[in-house]
């Protein structure tokens, strides 16, 4: 339980940061109980539960302002200042637009499905926008040291880094539904109307198309097979294996460009974060991205070798390599979770200069200890039916916080705060209600 | 008496750090060591409410803020020196035991209220509710995966066959959403055993008929099928599952720290008592209709204890459809176990059945 005596004050009076010695290593602290914890989140839950989700506003910043304010480094505790107001007014109207969402996605009328398609045009189409607004949500209003961070708004950065991996996984959708829904994609590339389609087959069609305009090749060489389906209804269950090759290349092709969009984005987020007036540089490479990517390849290719040898039977191995090899694929996905977690973590935070190389972040979260504590969490808060969430949250955070540290190498008075460039009052509102829960 | 909390104080325009003590004078002041500032009333200024004993800000009117993480003193120099207010806080609340316990007390009761009744009890509404085709649609391609893993064609003779369905037939329920089609199959490692699928497919093993000993025995294991079918037990344990899920999902909120398969789990493990409670529906469905057709339950009893004795350490053909009256594992296993069994405990429902064959014998003597 946790007690009402006096905490000492953080730093003794005279121990100044002024008298120290620079360059230095701030460790990052992170003071968080989880029996101080499970308080504030029982009741969070509680009260949320009471009010029908009205409190979870309320919750959400008493929640972030115990993670920020425990957390702190060279004397300075970080500060959540949004209130639930603004939060409470950004989920109703995100609840709002979810629940136009679920009508139109549920609802047998053709403008339901306009309305349907068209928020998930807008949607995909103002995605990178509204990663910068809710970006900018969360830095506008954490602050450390008396000093707001911010994030500068590139919008046209935003869709530099987003539209290609959202076009090529497009693509990629289409190109997988393709098969069963050669007909209908060729009856849409002929512009033959479709009649009577529902919701759900009217999206993946036109996924379909997309990926057909592409892949026009294998259609095309096939004009009899493509007669023969349209003919005949049985022959329609025959999938034509040749129309996999797309899709498998284009897989291929996003494998392998996947830790290079990793990279623009991770480096899109850094390098537009300001602290007050000083700016961040992002030092991280692609071929840093590539290593920790082709290792998780690499691995996940070697326990699917092993399971094909083991099935197949070339490998005639005992009952222990079998049993190693099920503890290895149950293991899998927890680990390769905190792996890439860890990994990208490291990368994002412990590349970061600020202010013209003054300052260095160092990211060193352990994979193997975050490992850990990612699975004891899962088996804890499973076999408590929950109960253990907030001590799994705490230690979560404190496993990544306390591998940080800030590399100053002046003394860190010195930043200075930038008056806010005053944004119209719109924006302001606009970049309020798209708070986190924007994620339908 | 002036009152002093330890902080440090920055202007709001650098990061400036000064290490400092914030006073409050007996007429209710603010003063800063070293900092200039104008005249600052303690009561005029914004204290943010305390959550746990995070580091707090206080802003002064000219931008300046002082920081603390001694909570304690700065809730007491609050109780002195400003009017209460309205009783209610948060962090008493939050912190004292004395609030906490009864809550979570009483939340663990009524979650334990939710999972055994209210989630069953929505899941039999919400069941009958929604039509038949709900049901039937959970049965389709079920048979065509248990032909291709588990079962064999039947041995049987097509005579046999129409001499059960004849048997079935006189004992379909009068009115049913269903239409009841009798299969039979050759159970392979299944052994002796029934199934009944969502849409009213009943599929008994060669194995059970070859170790009854007379239709009737098999008439009632098909009634116990039949009940998980009017009963609508796959549509339910669906739904039931379900809403563990879901409850569980609200519990954890953003679980991002916990593995996305362990939200499977509550479900999985409460799907063993979710079962029970249907097979014992099944058989009460069974009793019923067994009593009002005039047959004696003694049938089900004797072919239960048949299915035990015979009974190889069977895994459960865990594909979804509810499995016959699979007498679990009896006897050998430590008696926790018992909550991870799908089926009540044989003995149990041997009585059941007994008693009632008792109490029928003397009602006709």
């Amino acid at each position: 339980m946790t007690t009402d005596t006096p905490s000492s004050p953080s730093r003794p009076p005279q121990a100044d940061s002024t008298n120290a010695h620079y360059p230095r290593i701030e460790p990052v602290t992170f003071s968080g109980q989880a029996g101080e914890f499970f308080g504030i989140w029982f009741v969070n839950n509680v009260l949320t539960w009471m009010t029908l989700g009205i409190y979870s506003a309320w919750a959400k910043v008493r929640t972030l302002q115990y993670f920020y304010g425990n957390t702190e480094v060279a004397g300075g505790a970080f500060h959540f200042t949004a209130t639930p107001l603004q939060i409470l007014k950004s989920r109703l109207i995100a609840f709002g637009l979810l629940v136009i969402f679920v009508i139109a996605e549920n609802y047998p009328a053709d403008w339901a499905l306009y309305v349907y398609v068209g928020f998930v045009a807008v949607y995909l189409a103002l995605a990178p926008v509204l990663t910068v607004l809710v970006m900018s949500f969360q830095l506008r209003y954490s602050s450390w040291r008396g000093i707001s961070f911010r994030f500068n708004k590139d919008y046209r950065g935003a869709y530099r880094v987003y539209l290609p991996p959202l076009v090529m996984l497009l693509l990629l959708a289409g190109s997988v539904a393709l098969p069963f829904y050669e007909q209908e994609a060729q009856e849409l590339f002929s512009d033959t109307p479709i009649a009577e389609e529902s919701g759900v087959a009217q999206s993946s069609a036109e996924a379909s198309n997309d990926g057909n305009k592409r892949d026009l090749g294998p259609v095309k060489k096939k004009p009899g097979a493509s007669k023969g389906i349209g003919a005949s209804g049985l022959e329609e269950l025959d999938v034509n294996g040749y129309l996999f090759i797309p899709a498998g290349v284009l897989l291929v092709l996003f494998l392998l460009a996947l830790p290079y969009f990793d990279f623009i984005s991770q480096r899109f987020l850094a390098r537009n974060v300001r602290f007050g007036a000083a700016v961040v540089h992002y030092s991280g490479q692609a071929s840093d991205y590539y290593r920790i990517y082709w290792k998780w390849i690499l691995a996940t290719a070697l326990l699917v070798t092993l399971w094909i040898g083991y099935v197949g039977g070339p490998l005639a191995l005992g009952t222990p390599f079998m049993v190693t090899l099920v503890i290895l694929s149950v293991l899998y996905f927890p680990l390769s979770k905190a792996y890439l977690k860890s990994q990208r973590y490291n990368l994002l935070f412990g590349k970061c200069q600020i202010d013209n190389g003054k300052f260095h972040l160092h990211s060193e979260v352990p994979f193997l200890k975050l490992a850990y504590v990612l699975i004891t969490n899962s088996i804890m808060v499973s076999i408590t039916f929950g109960l253990m969430t907030a001590w799994a949250k705490v230690r979560t955070a404190r496993v990544i916080l306390t591998s940080m540290a800030l590399e100053a190498n002046v003394s860190p008075d010195q930043f200075v705060a930038v008056q806010e460039e005053k944004q119209s009052a719109l924006a302001e509102e606009v970049a309020d209600v798209f708070d986190v829960d924007v994620a339908f | 008496m002036t009152q002093s909390i330890s902080g440090v104080y920055y202007d709001g325009n650098s990061s400036l750090r000064h290490a400092c003590r914030f006073y409050v004078t007996e007429d209710g002041l603010v003063q800063i060591d070293g900092i200039q500032h104008g005249v600052v009333s303690f009561g005029d200024l914004d204290i943010p409410p305390r959550v746990g004993n995070s580091a707090r800000i206080l802003t002064l009117p000219d931008g300046g803020r002082f920081e603390t993480r001694d909570n304690a003193s700065l809730d007491a120099m609050v109780a002195a020196h400003r009017a209460p207010r309205s009783g209610f806080s948060l962090h008493l609340l939050e912190h004292k035991l004395r609030f906490i316990l009864p809550l979570l007390l009483l939340c663990m009761l009524l979650t334990y209220l939710t999972v055994t009744r209210g989630i069953p009890m929505v899941s039999e509404h919400l069941a009958y509710r929604l039509s038949a085709k709900w049901s039937e649609a959970l049965g389709e391609s079920v048979l065509e995966r248990l032909d291709a893993y588990y079962f064999s064609p039947t041995t049987l003779s097509k005579g046999v066959q129409e001499d059960y369905r004849q048997l079935l037939d006189r004992y379909l329920p009068a009115q049913s959403d269903f239409s009841y089609t009798l299969l039979f199959r050759h159970g392979d490692l299944i052994g002796a055993n029934a199934f009944a699928l969502p849409d009213g497919t009943i599929v008994v093993t060669d194995q059970l008929v070859k170790l009854a000993d007379s239709p009737d025995q098999v008439l009632a294991v098909m009634l116990h099928e039949i009940g998980h079918v009017e009963r609508r037990h796959s549509l339910r344990a669906l739904l039931e599952s379900s809403g563990v899920a879901l409850l569980f999902m609200l519990v954890t909120g953003d679980a991002e720290f916990v593995q996305e398969w362990v939200v499977a789990l509550p479900p999985l493990l409460l799907q063993a008592k979710f079962s029970r409670d249907h097979e014992w529906e099944a058989d009460g469905y069974a009793l019923e209709r067994m009593r009002s057709n005039g047959l004696d339950p003694e049938h089900f009893a004797s072919m239960m204890e048949k299915l035990v004795g015979e009974s190889p350490a069977r895994k459960e053909a865990s594909t979804g459809e509810e499995t016959g009256p699979d007498p679990s594992d009896t006897g050998n296993e430590p008696a926790w176990l018992d909550y991870l069994s799908t089926h009540p405990d044989s003995e149990l429902r041997i009585r059941r059945f007994r008693e009632a064959a008792q109490v029928s014998k003397e009602g006709a003597s």
